[in-house]
């Protein structure tokens, strides 16, 4: 952990450079799972994985880097990349039935070494256990300067889990002379390390169905609905750092991000709606496949960066019919997913997409996945836009005339919160808080208190929990503003 | 609507309803037959009369140079204020839903009105109800004006939800017409008048980036609109003069000031011009406080917005706690959706997708996942399954997505399903329904089916049975899929006589000729013809006597499946039957030989079809069964034939089957002949 202190310079280029290499090894290995070997996508994803190692090796030169991973994290110089573990999730797995601790990729890596490596890695490993036979095996296939590593070894405290590193480090450095403001991350990384591990899962599940239906294969949302029970319960325990994972914005980085802070949403809203858990738990399933139709839009249009034209709008409003047939063709689906995936893009007044006969009023679960979708839409960053505060989001969705009814709407903004538990707002005391929870008043959350006014962290036993309903011994205390974590951070 | 403000309805005799109905009914009628038709005629003299009668009779208190006006809303119909029930299912009712689907609330008939005008409307009325393109503008759909007939537009008020909301009723004159009833036609109209297209032209330049892209039109036009006065939108002008001064303040300061779009996300939202309008707009108007949204302009909006996605007025919500709570506390506190009463899922939503995916996969059948769901949906629907089913068979309109052949896969679907009972409980198996789509659905199941295949060969006969021939007799088939229609009300269904009808009448002949002939007679004599074949069919031919090969020729060859010789052979076997069923040697009417003359295809039409008689009667493998009657009839003619042949001697037209000499073909069979005699 000797590297904690970082220059906001030196942070940037952290952020910057590994997290979008992982994010092209993750492209890369999606790609190899669907597309043959000379497919040209396959080999523009490997050319982008190539051209961000030369990146990675410019910012960090030396002999070689190596991408480790630890208690599910991706790790890079001994630092979890948060956000890019999360879409990282196959590759994890990968290095973690090998038995190894990461990968190292020499600075005189080849394109043809990585589509070996890729290669490899995305046919699966069955029957090799060990980083030597897998380092066998990559020799044989051609590739000669990428290999696993061995697991990582304890460290010299004797607390071999990344947690424990990290809480290590942490509470090496709670002294008075020790700067703060630089941690948020690896807190969070303590906060959300159970939630966090989920949020991978989901996302492999996720990539399994996106593959299996770019491959014209019958998807399975077993493993889907089994996921869902288990955010569903997440939420039941801790609904802060679920929450909050819903609100990452970093996280929107990732292609699946999106499908499942709707699922995490619609399950917050769902359950606040309904006892019938069976019913809730469909409805969070049916809010993580609802834009699985996505999968055959063609990527281009998918991931332009323009504004689309008529021809490739048409395309991408195809996605829910899509959606409705990949669902189908699973053989045996939930009628409510189906009805979901096709219908989230129409609105009650007979507007939206596509123009197909409609119910004369549309089900609770879709309207519950439509106001989730919505919402997660504007709140979210993309590449064309910053995110929007949740309390101009929803003004944006009260003026949606038409898309929802509104008094389910009211019912959303006052389960969901003017203050969305997990976001972060500043109070009129100039401290930064993170909300926890909602109460009777909606503009007076349960918050916790992070940093002081003057923006250093708060030592732990200065942090409190407060209801804003309530004085406590000084001036009311009041939500100031909502704060973006970027802002919270600058 | 405001039910106070609706004026009181009376009963069903309400003065104007005879005219509304003649209105209706002459409207239906154009639907089939043309404007030369005489029933098309005499309804049209009806509706004019009535409209004379209806003016006279109404006294004075009225404006002189005001017509007769009609409007329809939702049930109720109202002429000149007075207001009815519409019976449902009825003409007005059909109307209705035409005048709707252009936009229309109803018409204002002037004194001075023209049965032309009247028809040229009416025309112009059925020809939008069938345009399916995108985009179309009121303009597009009423592009000339009709002399002595004011069109009433359609308005909804929006309210959040898109429910109609409870404003002053609008009934009665309208001045012009502003199509609100769809705000994308109506920007659209607005967006093309020369006015606001040349303010809106100059500003989209001034406001052009770097890259040549520019705030939408559209986008302004409905930003602007927001702060419009209530009263500026009565009508399409006031609304004009309203947003043209808005344009021409922003004209200056539009030349210095930046683009829209900077973010590049098809939001105008960012955008210093779009600040600009929104300051200029507010400011002009007297605006104070959020904008608010009238008229439903959502919609507006929508077929506006850049494709990128975005809405132009989200850059004006402002990001104000206060301002959403406030907004919040506004919005109705009671939910709506009741989930411990199943509301958290709606089958029928489900059907809705299901219906889609069986009307457009090209194998619906090759997907297990569709056709379990679809079985389990359709196991035990429920009121509002069915409604929405009927909805989806029945009213082409109202069903978006579903072309007639994507219907006709539903249809067949079910039947094949053994579903009968249910489009019969769905209302679909009506007369209305056979006639309006087993034309289109039979001929399109010959054309897909691979007649080699037996399984396809099975389904098609059971579609038929279910569909069509079905309904002629009173097998288990007529009385599950039909239920509730006898025998004649089906065939008049079926053989109503417009031309689209010829393929399916074709195939029920083939099915169940005995039934049918009769009908098909009937048919075809309604049908505009060839002169000659009228006349025959009109002057010579007793239903009774007409035979299936005949009408099949004849109905062949209007579909251009075949020429004039099948008809014409078709013909000589008509009246070989016709001999033979009357036991009488030939129509003696002077008319009919004549007709036959007409035919243009023997000299002596009778003594060719007496020797194909007597060949038949003698020499044919029926001769000795015939009844002994018959075998008088072919001596007797035997014995005439040598009179008449002296005096006709046949001469075959060209491309006729050649007609052989009598004499030869007597002399070829004499020894028949006499072998037959001995043994007879």
């Amino acid at each position: 952990m000797c590297d904690i202190h970082l220059s906001d310079e030196e942070r940037a280029q952290e952020l910057t450079g590994p997290v979008a290499f992982v994010d092209e090894l993750v492209v890369a290995l999606t790609n190899a799972r669907i597309y043959a070997e000379t497919h040209p996508r396959l080999k523009l994803a490997i050319d982008g994985l190539h051209a961000g190692l030369g990146r990675l090796l410019e910012a960090y030169p030396g002999p070689s880097v190596q991408i480790g991973t630890a208690d599910g994290f991706v790790v890079f110089q001994s630092r979890p990349l948060l956000g890019a573990s999360m879409s990282a999730g196959r590759l994890v797995s990968l290095l973690e039935q090998l038995g190894s601790g990461g990968l190292t990729l020499g600075a005189h890596t080849t394109r043809e070494d990585l589509t070996a490596f890729i290669e490899f890695a995305a046919r699966g490993t069955k029957g090799i256990e060990s980083p030597a036979t897998a380092n066998l095996a990559l020799e044989q296939a051609g590739c000669r300067h990428v290999r696993f590593l061995e697991p990582y070894s304890e460290a010299a405290g004797g607390r071999g889990s990344f947690a424990d590193r990290v809480e290590h480090a942490i509470g090496d450095r709670l002294g008075p002379t020790v700067e703060l403001a630089d941690d948020t991350e690896l807190l969070n990384t303590l906060n959300l390390q159970v939630p966090a591990r989920l949020y991978q899962n989901v996302v492999g599940v996720l990539q399994d169905a996106m593959v299996q239906s770019c491959k014209g294969d019958h998807i399975d949302t077993n493993p889907a609905l089994g996921y869902v029970e288990n955010v569903l319960k997440l939420i039941g325990q801790d609904t802060t750092s679920l929450m909050r994972l819903a609100r990452y914005e970093k996280y929107d980085e990732f292609t699946f991000g999106h499908s499942i802070r709707v699922c995490f949403i619609a399950l917050n809203f769902a359950r606040h709606l309904t006892d019938d858990r069976q019913l809730i738990e469909r409805i969070g399933l049916a809010a993580l496949m609802h834009d699985i139709g996505k999968a055959w839009v063609p990527f281009e249009v998918l991931h332009s960066q323009k504004r689309l034209d008529d021809d490739e709008r048409r395309e991408m409003n195809m996605h829910p019919v899509h959606g409705g047939q990949i669902l189908l063709d699973g053989g045996n689906p939930d009628p409510l997913a189906v009805a979901v995936a096709f219908s989230h893009h129409q609105n009650p007044d007979g507007t939206g997409y596509p123009n197909a006969i409609r119910a004369a009023r549309p089900s609770g679960a879709t309207m519950i996945v439509k106001m989730a979708d919505v919402y997660e839409a504007l709140t979210a960053v993309r590449p064309y836009k910053p995110s929007m505060s949740p309390t101009r989001a929803y003004r944006i969705m009260m003026d949606m005339q038409g898309h929802f009814d509104p008094s389910l709407l009211r019912r959303f903004i006052e389960v969901n919160g003017i203050y969305p538990v997990g976001s972060r707002v500043e109070l009129s005391t100039g401290e930064s808080a993170r909300v926890t929870g909602q109460t009777d008043s909606p503009l007076a959350p349960i918050v916790q208190t992070e940093r002081a006014a003057s923006g250093e962290r708060l030592f732990e036993e200065d942090i409190e929990i407060l209801d804003l309903r309530e004085v406590f011994g000084r001036n009311k205390i009041t939500v100031a503003k909502h704060l973006r974590d970027a802002e919270l951070a600058a | 609507m405001h039910e106070s403000a609706m004026p009181s309805k009376e009963p069903g005799t309400a003065p104007g309803l005879p005219l509304a109905s003649a209105w209706a009914d002459f409207t239906k009628s154009l639907s089939i037959y043309p404007d030369t038709n005489a029933r098309v005629q005499g309804l049209l003299a009806t509706m004019v009369e009535h409209i004379q009668q209806h003016l006279a009779a109404r006294g004075t208190g009225y404006d002189s140079e005001r017509g007769v006006t009609i409007l329809f809303h939702d049930t109720t119909l109202l002429v000149d204020q007075a207001a009815v029930d519409i019976p449902a299912g009825s003409a007005l009712s059909w109307l209705r839903e035409r005048l709707a689907h252009g936009g229309l609330a109803g018409v204002e008939f002037m004194g001075h009105v023209e049965a032309p005008a009247i028809v040229g409307f009416t025309k112009q009325l059925l020809a939008n109800f069938l345009r399916k393109e995108s985009g179309l503008g009121f303009d597009d759909l009423w592009p000339d004006p009709h002399e002595g007939l004011v069109l009433i537009d359609l308005r909804f008020e929006g309210t959040f939800g898109g429910r109609k909301a409870a404003g002053p009723y609008r009934g009665g004159h309208a001045g012009s017409a502003v199509p609100l009833a769809d705000t994308q036609h109506f920007m659209r109209g607005l967006l093309a008048h020369p006015k606001v297209r040349k303010r809106l032209t100059r500003l989209s330049n001034l406001t052009r980036d770097e890259d040549g892209e520019t705030v939408g039109a559209g986008d302004m036009l409905a930003r602007i609109m927001d702060d419009v006065p209530a009263e500026a939108l009565e009508s399409r002008d006031a609304l004009i003069t309203a947003v043209c001064p808005v344009m021409d303040a922003l004209d200056g300061p539009a030349e210095v000031a930046p683009i829209g779009y900077s973010d590049g996300s098809g939001e105008a939202g960012s955008g210093e011009f779009t600040s600009l309008l929104y300051k200029v707009s507010r400011e002009h108007f007297g605006r104070q406080g959020p904008s608010l949204q009238r008229l439903a302009p959502d919609a507006a909006v929508a077929g506006q917005r850049p494709p990128g996605g975005g809405r132009a007025r989200d850059a004006a919500i402002e990001d104000d706690v206060n301002v959403l709570v406030d907004e919040l506390a506004a919005l109705p506190a009671t939910l709506d959706y009741d989930f411990a009463a199943g509301e958290g899922e709606c089958a029928g939503e489900q059907l809705a997708a299901v219906l889609h995916y069986l009307t457009h996969l090209e194998a619906p059948e090759k997907s297990a996942g569709l056709l379990s769901l679809t079985a389990r949906l359709l196991a035990s629907p429920g009121a509002a399954e069915l409604a929405l089913l009927r909805e989806y068979l029945q009213a082409e309109d109202a069903n978006p997505d579903a072309s007639a052949p994507g219907r006709e896969a539903i249809v067949h679907y079910l039947l094949l399903a053994g579903q009968a009972p249910l489009l019969r409980a769905c209302g679909v198996l009506t007369p209305a329904f056979v006639v309006q789509d087993a034309p289109r659905r039979l001929p399109l199941l010959l054309a897909a089916i691979d007649t080699q295949n037996r399984q396809q060969l099975g389904e098609l006969n059971q579609v038929c049975r279910a569909l069509g021939t079905g309904i002629l007799d009173h097998e288990a088939d007529l009385r599950t899929a039909l239920a509730g229609l006898d025998g004649a009300q089906a065939a008049a269904a079926v053989v109503r006589p417009t031309r689209d009808r010829l393929p399916l009448l074709r195939l029920l002949l083939a099915a169940r000729p005995r039934q049918l002939v009769a009908e098909a007679t009937a048919f075809l004599r309604a049908l505009d013809l060839p002169e000659d074949e009228a006349f025959l069919l009109f002057q010579l031919h007793d239903p009774k006597f007409i035979t299936t090969g005949y009408l099949t020729a004849l109905i062949d060859l209007h579909l251009g499946r075949t020429d004039k010789d099948a008809v014409h052979a078709a013909i000589v076997d008509l009246l070989c039957a016709h001999v033979r069923a009357t036991h009488t040697p030939l129509p003696e009417h002077p008319e009919r030989l004549a007709s036959i003359r007409s035919l243009g295809l023997y000299a002596s039409a009778k003594s060719w079809i007496l020797l194909k008689e007597l060949k038949r009667t003698r020499f044919g493998p029926f001769g000795g069964h015939e009844p002994q009657s018959v075998r008088k009839l072919a001596r007797s003619v035997l014995k005439r034939m040598g009179k008449m042949d002296s005096e006709d001697t046949p001469t075959p037209a060209s491309g006729a089957p050649a007609a052989p000499a009598p004499d030869a073909e007597a002399s070829e069979h004499a020894g028949s002949d006499d072998e037959h005699s001995q043994a007879a």
